[in-house]
């Protein structure tokens, strides 16, 4: 069927719209210092931070994430819907109200925060572990989503299967269920990171600015464009370098579905 | 068959999934199979999820020699203890394993080591000639040869009972003869107890001691493979026997059926009015062309086989006859669908209709 050609039109004004800034940075960035940009002590650090940090955020969303997954692919179809609106809560919170929840409950004085600082005069803002949890907070919901989506796709029939040859419900688990999602888990993992490596939000209000501590890539171009930190060309270099990484995992997984179908 | 390996199957049982239910007793011998037919939607494969152990008893037990597998509300054996493996029309081989690792899959979760498993996995490719294909994954294999590794996995498990859902029917002509042939012989050779769905008569014949006919959950017909065969006691078992089935009013003594009297005899005495089925062979089904008594009606269909000509009608009865008597009888034209017809049924069994 031959679409109108209007909607060409339209599509492609929206396509202009979310590629044209894209382009615009682009543009901006000083190709021929671009490496010594990136790798300015001040941005290296920013950048290790990140990946440390959002890598540790993934680690932890698996294994809070893979559970939960499981547990509402397999629920009834009442108690998933509600298990997975509260799922995907932090996902259209606007980053700072979760960067303000969590300061609620593990603040100094917050609801979890008070007790445990009162018991070990220990306080989890304003560190490198904050930022951990306020990145895994918000990145969360993409892997239990697209994990319970491959679950629930695959069905129960294998593990039906698995269990009438004599297989426990934890080596159904371990041998069937979790190989068969693999690609899920994978994709999920990658845009879980992904999400993890451009939190800003709750981050900021959570675990603050601090340069080697709590600024990551994003805080640091922000600082940058109030002026102070690392330079407005290394932030652009680090913000190219964000761009490509989303563009690479986007890319990878939709080449490695394509494969899988084939 | 020697000792046979298989446990006595005793069920007497009420059980329900998403809107299928099924509620009946049966017993199946040691080393013995049970066909069970039933229309889509009779609650077979619920029965089979029920006996597995996938989906808790609503009431009664189900019992494997003496053991009690299963006491509705108080006890429940799970379905990795019960001995009761199921093979179904999908092969659901584990797409992440190869044929080796799947076979071995039922003796490794038992405790088997990994040495014995893969031994006793490569011995089951050799009987069922994948013996070359040992490290390959399911996906490579085509649907037939899929189902003979589900076979051998499932056998691999040492069951006491094996379910059977419909094995043959995601298999196409030409492979379903070998899977047949290999669960015959495995069942032959180990003695395994089996409960059989099906859709084909003809697949219970070489197993079958006995058949269960469901509808809406309960058992409406049931006999040796022979009985259902020859004299079937309801509509869909009479179908499935390949029977012609016409539904009518029993009046005076006589079906009748758009508005014609077709006699018949009934199995039990019938009620004034009590509606009711009449029950023929095709080939006993005489067809005139044109009006010539009996039951006025026209062809629906006409189909073809071994030489002889199937004319289904529009009020349900199919006669058999052969492709002469048919030109003779139509003055030389091959019948069309829309012909106007008279049929006459011959030795007609009369049963009451089915009450839901």
């Amino acid at each position: 069927m031959t679409l109108p050609r209007g909607l060409y039109v339209a599509a492609l004004v929206a396509l202009a719209f979310l590629v044209l800034p894209v382009v615009g940075l682009v543009t901006r960035a000083h190709w021929s210092t671009l490496w010594s940009d990136l790798f300015a002590p001040a941005s290296l650090t920013a950048l290790w931070l990140s990946l440390w940090t959002a890598a540790c955020a993934t680690i932890v969303c698996l294994v809070l994430g893979l559970p939960l997954a499981v547990v509402i692919a397999r629920s009834t179809t009442r108690l998933a819907g509600v298990l997975r609106t509260i799922v995907l809560i932090p996902l259209v919170l606007p980053p700072m109200v979760g960067g303000l929840a969590l300061l609620s409950l593990l603040g100094r004085v917050g609801l979890l925060g008070k007790p445990i600082f009162q018991f070990s005069g220990f306080s989890l803002p304003y560190t490198s572990a904050a930022v951990v949890v306020a990145q895994a907070f918000v990145a969360l919901p993409f892997l239990v989503i697209t994990v319970e989506g491959t679950l629930r796709t695959s069905g129960i029939g294998h593990e039906q299967i698995a269990s009438t040859l004599g297989a426990g419900r934890w080596r159904v688990l371990g041998t069937v269920t979790i190989p068969l999602i693999a690609p899920g888990i994978a994709a999920g993992t990658a845009l879980c990171f992904a999400r993890a490596l451009g939190e800003f939000g709750a981050t900021a209000l959570f675990a603050g600015n601090a340069p080697g501590v709590t600024q990551t890539m994003p805080l640091a171009i922000y600082t940058a464009f109030n002026g102070v930190g690392i330079t407005q060309d290394s932030a652009v270099a680090l913000s190219l370098l964000l761009l490509v990484s989303a563009a690479v995992i986007v890319g990878g997984l939709r080449a490695w579905r394509e494969d899988a179908v084939r | 068959m020697t000792e046979p390996h298989g446990a006595s199957l005793f069920a007497d049982l009420s059980a329900s999934r998403g809107g299928f239910a099924v509620d009946l007793r049966f017993e199946v011998p040691a080393g013995g199979c049970l066909a069970v037919f039933g229309p889509n939607g009779a609650g077979k494969s619920t029965l089979l999820a029920a006996l597995a152990g996938l989906l808790p008893l609503r009431r009664g037990e189900v019992r494997l020699d003496d053991r009690v597998l299963e006491q509705a509300g108080r006890l429940r054996e799970r379905p990795e203890h019960r001995r009761i493996t199921l093979l179904e029309q999908k092969p659901r081989l584990f797409p992440h394993l190869t044929l080796t690792q799947n076979i071995a899959f039922g003796p490794r979760a038992q405790g088997v080591t990994r040495s014995d498993a893969r031994r006793a996995a490569l011995d089951w490719l050799e009987r069922i000639g994948l013996a070359h294909r040992a490290d390959a994954r399911p996906h490579e294999l085509s649907g037939g040869q899929q189902q003979r590794v589900a076979v051998a996995r499932a056998f691999a498990a040492d069951p006491r009972v094996i379910l059977l859902d419909e094995p043959f029917s995601a298999l196409d002509a030409e492979s379903a003869p070998a899977v047949r042939r290999l669960l015959s012989a495995e069942l032959a050779r180990t003695g395994t107890t089996s409960v059989l769905v099906t859709h084909e008569l003809s697949d219970a014949f070489p197993w079958a001691e006995s058949c269960l006919v469901l509808d809406h959950g309960r058992v409406v017909d049931s006999g040796s493979p022979h009985d259902l065969a020859t004299k079937p006691g309801h509509p869909f078992a009479a179908r499935l026997a390949g029977f012609s089935v016409v539904p009518g009013t029993w009046r005076s003594g006589s079906l009748q059926v758009a508005g014609a009297s077709l006699g018949g005899v009934p199995d039990a005495p019938l009620a004034e009015g009590a509606q009711a089925f009449g029950i023929v062979a095709p080939r006993d089904v005489a067809v005139r062309f044109g009006d010539a008594g009996g039951v006025r009606t026209s062809i629906r269909s006409v189909s073809a086989h071994a030489g002889a000509l199937r004319l289904e009608t529009t009020v349900g009865l199919v006669a058999e006859l052969s492709l002469a008597e048919a030109l003779a009888s139509s003055a030389g034209r091959m019948p069309e669908p829309g012909d106007p017809v008279s049929v006459t049924p011959s030795a007609l069994r009369v049963v009451a209709a089915p009450t839901r």
